[in-house]
């Protein structure tokens, strides 16, 4: 009895330790076969501050981004 | 003898309206009364791909002049002048304000932001991704913005994996938000069975 405690602690105690390692396992594993262009009206989203420098972005609305082309 | 001066203020008016016009688009300044609230508008509308003019970068550049000795209002605008350089595609001034605003206030994850789009834009993509690295590193307000930036540099740098994690992240920090999903469809995946 003592021994299926001790073993049952042990288990809940490692399982964070498990599920982060399955996690980054399952990164590895990942191979990328192909990819296909991007959009070239996909563009990167710059940062604007209020005037005192908090966020004022709105990512999801600002679907376009800026026009940034490739030099 | 009124009624002559006002048919022939009314006609100069007139005359000049279309030189007025063409001449306050392209340089000289509106007035404004508070350039830093303006500067912040206008890069606002620029980050989310709205047309400005270009005396918008004047407008900043009042900013600047008028945040001076005001260290989070000067970042701020250095900030947003960076954003408009990026949208007019002047990526060396975007570079020398981002930094600029880094060496007025450490820990501005905006400034960080719009120095790796500069450096991605004129492909220096290795370190646009540490500068994406970096404000990652400083807990912005949107993550899934210096993500999806972060995966686009990454991509055209030739790090696949790198970018699809990084467009994967930001499509689970903004699950609503479509373009990191479209990006995800790009990519045909496999997982290794040797891991």
């Amino acid at each position: 009895m003592k021994w299926a405690l001790f073993f049952c602690a042990v288990s809940v105690v490692a399982l964070p330790f498990q599920m982060t390692m399955a996690a980054a396992s399952d990164d590895d594993d990942i191979v990328i076969l192909a990819v296909k262009p991007r959009d070239p009206n996909v563009k990167p989203i710059a940062a604007a501050v209020s005037p005192k420098g908090e966020d004022i972005s709105k990512p999801q609305a600002a679907n376009a981004g800026v026009q940034v082309s490739r030099r | 003898m009124n009624f002559k001066l006002l048919t022939l203020a009314t006609a100069c008016a007139v005359a000049a309206m279309p030189v007025m016009k063409a001449s306050a688009y392209d340089s000289i300044l509106p007035l404004s009364p508070d350039p830093m609230q303006q500067c912040s508008d206008y890069a606002a509308r620029a980050g989310a791909g709205e047309a400005v003019a270009k005396w918008s970068v004047k407008v900043c550049d009042q900013a600047v002049d008028k945040a001076k000795g005001m260290r989070d209002e000067l970042a701020a605008a250095y900030v947003n002048r960076s954003v408009l350089h990026l949208a007019f595609q002047q990526y060396d001034a975007a570079l020398a304000d981002s930094d600029a605003a880094i060496h007025a206030k450490a820990g501005i994850a905006q400034a960080h932001i719009n120095r790796g789009i500069a450096l991605s834009a004129v492909k220096r993509n290795k370190e646009a991704g540490q500068a994406f690295s970096d404000a990652i590193a400083l807990n912005p307000s949107h993550p899934e913005v210096v993500y999806f930036d972060r995966a686009m540099a990454r991509e055209d740098d030739g790090d696949m994996k790198g970018a699809y994690l990084d467009y994967r992240k930001a499509a689970q920090l903004a699950p609503t938000w479509d373009t990191p999903k479209q990006q995800l469809a790009r990519f045909t995946v496999a997982h290794s069975p040797n891991s």
